[in-house]
Formats: structure tokens, sequence, C-alpha cells
């Protein structure tokens, strides 16, 4: 429980209505979703009746909202008689996420660390996530069967700090934790439908956790051992190259991961006149991401991107400056690799002995 | 305009479903679908980044003419000026060249354009000929209503022996589904002449002579054929190095071990009629074994051949119009139309155009700079319908902008028989339009009817002429629902001109010690350029470019002994004749290999020798032959 945190409880049956007066703070509400095809996205809703409740993990992460896959830095317009003119994109509106899930808090609080922390601090990202009001859910249950989070730094099903509110579902009621000036905000328009959280309550949502970290979660990644043997440097080549024997070079756990923070800067052409400086996200998992100015790629083949990759999600030197390891346990790697080698199973690869890696 | 819509890949035969966004800033981005049933969530690198095909600096924002700006009218008008006198011979001399990544509505437009509007037979899609000559040969011997199993399928098999190892970069979902049938313990053996990635995953890996895929394939039927008491040691010496043996003699007892058989094969990489008739045999014989099945998957690299197939963007019918293909067993009457394929449209010997209307692809696919030049001048009219700038744009008459990927529904068909929709997400580019429409103001221009100009009415009329698509309903489609067609109702192929033989046969050279090399032509051999990033893509076409100018790849480790320097001149003799090349490293290649990629005609011809020209196809294959390479 994150310090200065204020609880409450919400009985189910007010629910719809808390989520309706979400609507009439003036900002925007971004939800879960269902897409076309039943996959869940978090996306900007009108109404309560476009949430999707019944859900589980995202297709895609929801800090897409704070770090877009793909956003324009400043659009130019160039002109026959001066400077070209810039112009950068409007501010960006206040906006609630809710419903967003313990794995997503986590990446967030790297993000924020790795944006914001450091010199210079990241203008685009700051400015979206001085406008966030991040409203947790937390899970009683994993919310899919890739779901690890147990298994990562400071993770589980249930947030210890870097949101706003979290709602906890406890029998037929939520806990309402309330941590910061945002979720104070929250509170207050939420009072009329709140009582103080008892004791008991509480109590049943650590037990909760508890039987949901020791029983519920089928899917185990050791990630302390395997982050022992990547930061020892005692892991051999012919591991690297087990996995990269599986790597596509697809890029897919780089832009699906929730805490990944490569980017690569272009320009897009609009026509002779205009276009845009825009920045969008990099893999190192990519051919070209070493790609140098002139055009050239210096030799760095799969098994040596495949190696980069895992330093810097399970290298103890990121995690000295992180405070956290560059895995949050959202499983979403496991579902969109082509190779079909999310993070546990590099996990245990890096944990074999070399003779068995080779093999 | 909707912000958030279903849609299909266009980037290869997987049609892998995604998702198309628009985001206030108007940058287009994918995401990936867990729900779909091609994909479950997987893309590749190429459908990670499908959204920057849809805005990109590449875009053509306004018709050309002569490779200036012009106004719609102008260049409408400027393009019938230059059909009409072309479009009232006895013998018609127009054709048009389609891309395969076009929609079934687009196709039917195109179809429709042709044969009402041109009257001309002359019409062929890119995929028919790459894609296509394999498949037609696996029809042959299943015919023609078989349908293949779902990908997904694949977990379900105990072997998985694929035919050429490049399936990751050619159909990466494919691939994808074959690792993971390899992780939940099936066997995967792997048949190439050279490791383009699955090789080295394999667990056993049959590497043979260049060129010589189908014969392995074909003495890969006889060895397991038990009432065959031939001795095959001779055969399999004259097919790969001494190695081969053993591998080919580990994948023959796990044939005969009793199990479920998948046998993958890679279209685009066995491009002849006679690989998917061996293909399918060796499925038959197998199924002959005791305890034994197997089915064949072929892995389609094109995105919508199959579908524009079906809509007749395919040469050589005896009427001008889809409904002269009316049952199958009437066949297709191919064999005395009035149509010619993609191949003799483009070659240069032959002269048979006047004017060529290219849609949507980038001819030096096929033709070498010289070649597009050369091809230019002895065409009187070249339009072009595009939504990129590419080599034909510069040197078309007429330019017109086409809405491309994610600005227009459309649909795609599969391999297993299904089709599936793709949604818009935003306007068309520029003064971009969509394609039926922009042949609709061609016609009317021309003194023709318009045809129908938006998805709904095209359907209607799918429905009623198209064989095998009138059980479609677009809703469902629309409701991103993948709609099943009638397979046992679609157009045979016809089968006559098939040349069922055998393409792999040596050369003999006298000394091979300096001939030490084999000089192999592949489809596809630059992919590898485009890395996933989206100023990558400017820089394939600009590497593309550069590379056209005859050039060959070869193994580092030869380069470096011959002492010859990346993209530097060497002289390439084959047992042909010689040339002038440029030459490049490639990372996959084995010693003793020079590969030649195939859009280079004229080269192929100079060191390869006449290819063969399958009319019924429309394939084209060339025989390997050995090589010397001399530093200039």
């Amino acid at each position: 429980m994150a310090r200065g945190t204020r609880n409450c409880v919400l009985s189910a049956d007010k629910f719809p209505e808390a989520l309706g007066q979400l609507f009439t703070l003036g900002d925007r509400v971004v939800a879960p979703t269902k897409a076309p095809r039943g996959d869940i996205f978090f996306r900007e809703v009108s109404s309560p009746a476009e949430i999707e409740l019944c859900y589980g993990n995202s297709q895609v992460s929801p800090t897409e909202h704070l770090r877009p896959p793909k956003e324009v830095y400043f659009e130019y317009q160039l002109k026959d008689d001066g400077p070209p003119e810039l112009t950068p994109p409007p501010p960006p509106s206040p906006f609630i996420l809710f419903g967003i899930r313990p794995c997503d808090v986590a990446a967030v609080q790297y993000l924020d660390h790795f944006f914001l922390q450091r010199e210079p601090a990241d203008e685009l990202y700051g400015r979206r996530r001085k406008v966030a009001t991040l409203i947790a859910m937390a899970c009683a249950e994993p919310a899919a069967e890739t779901c690890f989070c147990p298994c990562c730094e400071g993770g589980g099903p249930v947030s210890d700090g870097g949101y706003d509110v979290q709602l906890t579902p406890v029998g037929e009621q939520y806990l309402v934790e309330f941590a910061t000036e945002k979720g104070e905000r929250i509170r207050r328009q939420w009072e009329s439908l709140l009582a103080p959280a008892t004791p008991e309550v509480i109590k049943a949502r650590d037990a909760q956790k508890k039987k949901a970290i020791e029983e519920l979660f089928e899917l185990h990644a050791n990630l302390a051992a395997a982050v022992r043997r990547v930061s020892a440097r005692t892991v051999n080549m012919a591991t690297w190259q087990e996995i990269a024997r599986h790597c596509y070079s697809c890029g897919a756990c780089s832009y699906l991961c929730p805490v990944c923070t490569c980017f690569d800067v272009n320009e897009l052409k609009y026509d002779e006149k205009s276009g845009a400086r825009i920045r969008q996200m990099d893999s190192c998992r990519l051919f070209g991401y070493p790609r140098e100015a002139a055009g050239g790629v210096r030799g760095f083949a799969t098994p040596y991107r495949a190696r980069m990759y895992s330093y810097h999600k399970l290298g103890y030197e990121h995690f000295k400056e992180r405070g956290r390891h560059g895995c949050v346990g959202c499983g979403r790697c496991i579902i969109a690799c082509l190779g079909h080698m999310g993070m546990p199973t590099v996990c245990e690869l890096v944990r074999r002995p070399p003779t068995e890696a080779t093999s | 305009m909707p912000r958030f819509v279903p849609a299909v890949c266009p980037g290869c035969g997987a049609g892998c479903g995604l998702y198309l966004e628009c985001r206030e800033d108007s940058l287009v981005l994918t995401a990936p679908s867990r729900n779909d049933a091609v994909s479950e969530g997987r893309l590749c690198v190429r459908g990670w980044q499908m959204g920057d095909m849809v805005r990109n600096s590449m875009r053509l924002a306004s018709p050309l003419l002569n490779g200036s700006a012009a106004g719609w009218d102008d260049a409408i008008a400027k393009a019938s000026e230059l059909l009409r006198p072309h479009l009232d011979a006895s013998e018609s001399r127009l054709g048009i060249v389609a891309a395969s990544h076009l929609t079934n509505e687009e196709g039917f437009a195109i179809t429709q354009f042709a044969r009402r509007v041109l009257g001309t037979g002359n019409i062929d899609n890119f995929g028919r000929s790459v894609d296509g000559p394999s498949i037609w040969g696996l029809q042959h011997e299943f015919g023609h209503a078989h349908t293949q199993p779902p990908l997904r399928e694949l977990v379900n098999y105990d072997v998985i022996v694929c035919l050429s190892s490049n399936l990751g970069y050619l159909n990466a979902q494919a691939c994808s589904w074959v690792t993971r049938a390899q992780q939940m313990g099936a066997t995967l053996a792997v048949i190439d002449q050279i490791d383009d990635g699955l090789g080295t995953a394999a667990d056993i890996f049959v590497q043979h002579t260049p060129a010589a895929g189908s014969a392995v394939l074909q003495h890969l039927a006889k060895t397991l054929d038990a009432t065959d008491e031939s001795n095959g040691a001779d055969e399999l010496r004259r097919l790969g190095a001494d190695s081969l043996a053993e591998s080919f003699q580990e994948l023959v007892e796990v044939l005969k071990g009793g199990s479920r058989v998948a046998i993958v094969l890679s279209t685009r990489a066995f491009s002849t009629p006679f690989a998917g008739v061996t293909t399918a045999s060796l499925a038959k014989q197998l199924n002959r074994l005791q305890d034994v099945s197997a089915d064949v998957f072929a892995v389609n690299g094109t995105p919508n051949s199959v579908g524009l197939g079906h809509m007749g963007v395919v040469p050589y019918f005896t009427g001008n119009s889809v409904e002269q293909r009316t049952s199958p067993d009437e066949g297709c009457g191919c064999c005395e139309g009035n149509g010619v394929g993609l191949y003799e449209m483009l070659d240069l010997n032959q002269r048979r155009l006047d004017g060529l209307i290219v849609i949507g692809e980038d001819l030096m696919s096929w033709l070498d700079r010289d070649g597009l030049d050369e091809l230019r001048e002895v065409l009187d009219v070249l339009i072009v319908l595009d939504s990129f700038r590419t080599a034909v744009t510069r040197v078309a008459d007429v330019t017109l902008p086409v809405s491309g990927f994610g600005e227009r529904d459309g649909s795609f068909s599969s391999l297993d028989g299904q089709v599936r929709w793709s949604g818009q997400i935003v306007e068309p580019y520029g003064e971009s339009v969509y394609l039926p429409r922009v042949l609709g103001e061609l016609a009317e221009s021309l003194g023709r009817a318009r045809g129908p100009q938006t998805v709904d009415e095209i359907w209607e009329q799918i429905c009623a002429q198209v064989p095998g698509y009138a059980c479609v309903d677009v809703s469902r489609l629309r409701s991103a629902e993948d709609v099943a067609l009638d397979v046992g109702s679609l157009p045979a192929n016809c089968y006559d001109e098939l040349e069922v033989q055998e393409y792999f046969t040596p050369i003999e050279v006298a000394d091979p010690e300096e001939w030490r090399y084999e000089l192999l032509w592949r489809f596809d051999a630059h992919w590898w350029i485009y890395d996933g990033r989206m100023w990558s893509l400017p820089l394939l076409y600009r590497e593309m470019r550069d590379w056209r100018s005859s050039h060959v790849l070869m193994n580092a480790d030869d380069m470096e002994r011959e002492r010859l320097r990346p993209g530097r001149l060497m002289t390439l003799i084959s047992a042909k004749g010689r040339a002038e090349v440029h030459v490049y490293p490639h990372q996959n290649l084995p010693p003793g290999l020079v590969v030649l990629p195939a859009h280079q005609r004229q080269l192929m011809e100079t060191l390869l020798g006449p290819g063969r020209y399958n009319r019924c196809t429309g394939g084209l294959a060339y025989r390997c032959t050995p090589a010397r390479v001399r530093q200039d």
C-alpha cells in the first residue's frame, strides 16, 4: 500500500454509478473496450456502456496512451520567403486511464523514471503523464494464462503504488485506494458512494492476493535467477544463438512490451511543402537497429540483438538505475512472439547450464 | 470515418488479421489481434509496419503527365486519347498487369475494364506467375476444389517437411506455426539448396544441389515406394554432396515411422508446376504407407493472387468475360484463348503489345533498369495506376493516383477457401481515388459504360457472376467475420499444357575445379534489406534500384577468397554466357553459390539461357549452370 493512501469501500451495486460520474469530471475517459474481433484495447469512450468490464489483459498495454508508438514532434510548412513554420502538436487534454492492470501500473513507474527522472526529461511523455489520472483495477486472479507478474520485482496482482486510484474486487465490493492528489479529486467525486474500509476488507484483500500468487498463477518465470546469470555474464553465446534461432526479428516483443523505451526519429513528408518530424517505437530485435547515418549496418547478428534485449530487461546495471527490472510480467511477449519465445522461456534458457543450451 | 478498424495485412499470402488505427495526429498505426483465426496475435515485421504503407513519403499525391503533376481531367483526357486508337483493333495489343495486393473488388473491376472496355484478354497478376505455378501443379494432382487446412493445424502433425528454408521472410506466420509444431514435439525436416533461416532450426536439413529440389522430392517418393527396387545411391550422389545421403536417409526413416506428416510447400521458392506435382505425389505416396497420413500446405508469398485469380485477373479466356467460366467441367478454355500472360506481355523480343496499363506494380520486379527503358521505347502507351511513386511512374505517359491499403474497404481470398475483410481507416491520400472509380472514369471517357463503382455495387455483381462467391454475405464480412467460399463451384484451371517434367538436368563442364560456382536464380533475394523501420522502406527501394543494374549475391568468404569487394563490378562467366555484374555478400548463402535475383530477365537470359515458359501457369523457369568469377 502506498504511503498516505486513503482506503474506502465501494459496493458492487454502486460501481456503475461511480463509473458514470467519471464522465462528469470533464476529462476524457480511456478505458478497456472490445474491438470488432473481440480483442481488448484501451480506447477513449464517451459513456460507461462502451466500457468492457469483463476483460483480461489488453492486447496492447494502456501505456500506449502515455507513450504512443508513433507521435509528432512538430509539423513544418516550408515558406518561399523565410524560414519554415514549425507547429508543435496541441497540448494533450486531461484524461482518466480507467482499468489499468497492476503490471501496466508498474510499467508506468518504470517509464516515469526513464523519461522524467533523468536529464533531459522527455517533454512529449511528460505533458501526457501530467494530465493522466490512473485508476487501476487490481486482479483477483490472473488476467490471462500468460500472466507472470508475481515473478517480477515488486510485481503482483495488486499494485503497491504508482496509481492514483486502485480498485480491488473483494467479494461483492471493491476496496478503493486513493493515493495522490489526482486520486483525491476522484474521491471527492465519489464521496457519496463510498464507505470507510474496515480492517476485515483489507485483510480479505491481502488473503486474496496471497492465494492468487500461491495458487492461481500457473506460469512461472524465475526472473531472479535469470538476472543473476545475465548480470554475472555467465550466459554463453550458444544460449543466445539458441534464442536467436527462434527470432524472426519482427520486433513484436518490443512493440508490445510496456517498458520498452527505444524510439527512432523520422521525417514524414505530407507534400512538397509540408510534413512532420515524428518519432516511433524502435526495437533492438530489428536487423536495422544499429544502422548508421551513412546507411550501413554494422555486424550485429540476431544472437547479439537477443542478448542486448535480455540485458536491458534482466541486467542488474539497469535494475540499479531504474529500481526495477525491465519486465513487469504482463506476458504480451509470449502471445506476440512468432518464435514462441516469451520472457519465461528466455529466463529458462539463460538459467540452463551452457552444455544443455548448446544441445 | 472510424478510428479503429479490422484489416488484413497485404504483406504476404498468410492474410494475418490486424487492426488499423488513426489517431488525432493522423498517424496510422497497426495492432495485432489475438482473436484472429490466422495470426492469433502474432505479426511479422511487415505487419507491424503496415501503417507506414498507408502514409509515407513515397505516396503519389496527384496525377502525372510525363512525370509532371497534372489535374484529373487532363490526365483522364490524355489517357483516353492514347488508348482510343488501339480499342478497335482486330487483335488486341493492349494489356494490363496488376499487383496481387489488390482486393477482390478491385480485381473484378479490372477484369470488367479489360474485357468490356479494352476488349482484351491480355491481363495478368503478379502472384500468378511466381506463386501460381506450383499451386497449379498441386491442383493438377488433387483437383481444383481441394483446399488445404488452415495453417494453425500444423501443430497437430508429428513430422513437418518444409520445402524451402525461406519461410521466415516469405510467410512468417506459416513459419511461426512450423516453429510451434517443432516446440510441441514435431520433427522438422527442411529441404533446400541454401539455408535461408529455417535450415539451422531443422532437426533434419536435406541440403541438395542447386535447383534439384523437385528431383529430391521425386526420389524421396520413389524411396518410400516399397515396390520400387532400384538402387538410389547414384541418384542421391547426383542430387547433392555426400552429406545429403545421411540426412536423406534419416528423413526416410522418420517418414516411414508412422505418423501424421505435413508437407509445407513454399510456392515462391519452388515456382514450377513440376514442384507442385512432385509434392502432391510425395503426399500420395506417404498416404499409401501403413499408419502414415500426409497433407500439403501451400504457403503463398503473394497477398491475394488467389482472389484475383477467381475474379479473372488472369489471361487466356476465349471470351471477354468471367461468365464464360461457368462450371469446373467446362475447363477454362484457355488454350485457344486470345490473351497473353505477364511474361509474354513484358517479353521485349516478342513485342506483343502497343499499350500497357500497370496497376499497383513496380515492373522493376521483372525488368532491370535497361529493360524498363527498352520496354518504354517499344510501347506507344504506358499508363500507371498506383498509390506510390515507382520506377514505372517515372517513365509513364499518364499516372493516376489510386487509394491503397487502409484507404478503401475490400476483401481478400486465401488458399484455405476463406474470404476476409480489410477496412478503411483514412481518406485516400492527396487526390487519390478508389481504383474502380478511376477505371469507370476512363471507361466513360472512352464512350463505354462505367461499370460498378462502389464496393457494394461490385459485390452484387461478384455474387451473381463469379463461381463460388454466390454464398458470400458481405454484411458478415463487414462485421469482421471470415466467410467460407463454395470451393466446389470455383472455376477449374486448364491443365492441358501443363508440362510435368523435370527441370533439373545438370550441365557437365570439363574442369569442375575451375567452374567452382553454381549460378542459381531466386525470387525475392533482396527482402532482407527491409529491416522493419520506417525509413528503411525508401532505403529498400533505393538499394533495389541501385542493385537492379546487374547484380548477384555471394557468400562473404567466397568473396574474400576471390578478392571481390561489395558493390564492385566483376565478370561472371557461366556455361551459357558472360556478363559484368555487381556483387554483394548475403549472410545466408553457403560457399559455392552465386545467386541471381530473378527480376533481371536480360541477365538471366544471358547467363542461364532461355527460360522454360509455361503458357498455362504463367511460370518461367531457368536451369542453373556452373559458373566462375573474375575480378575486374
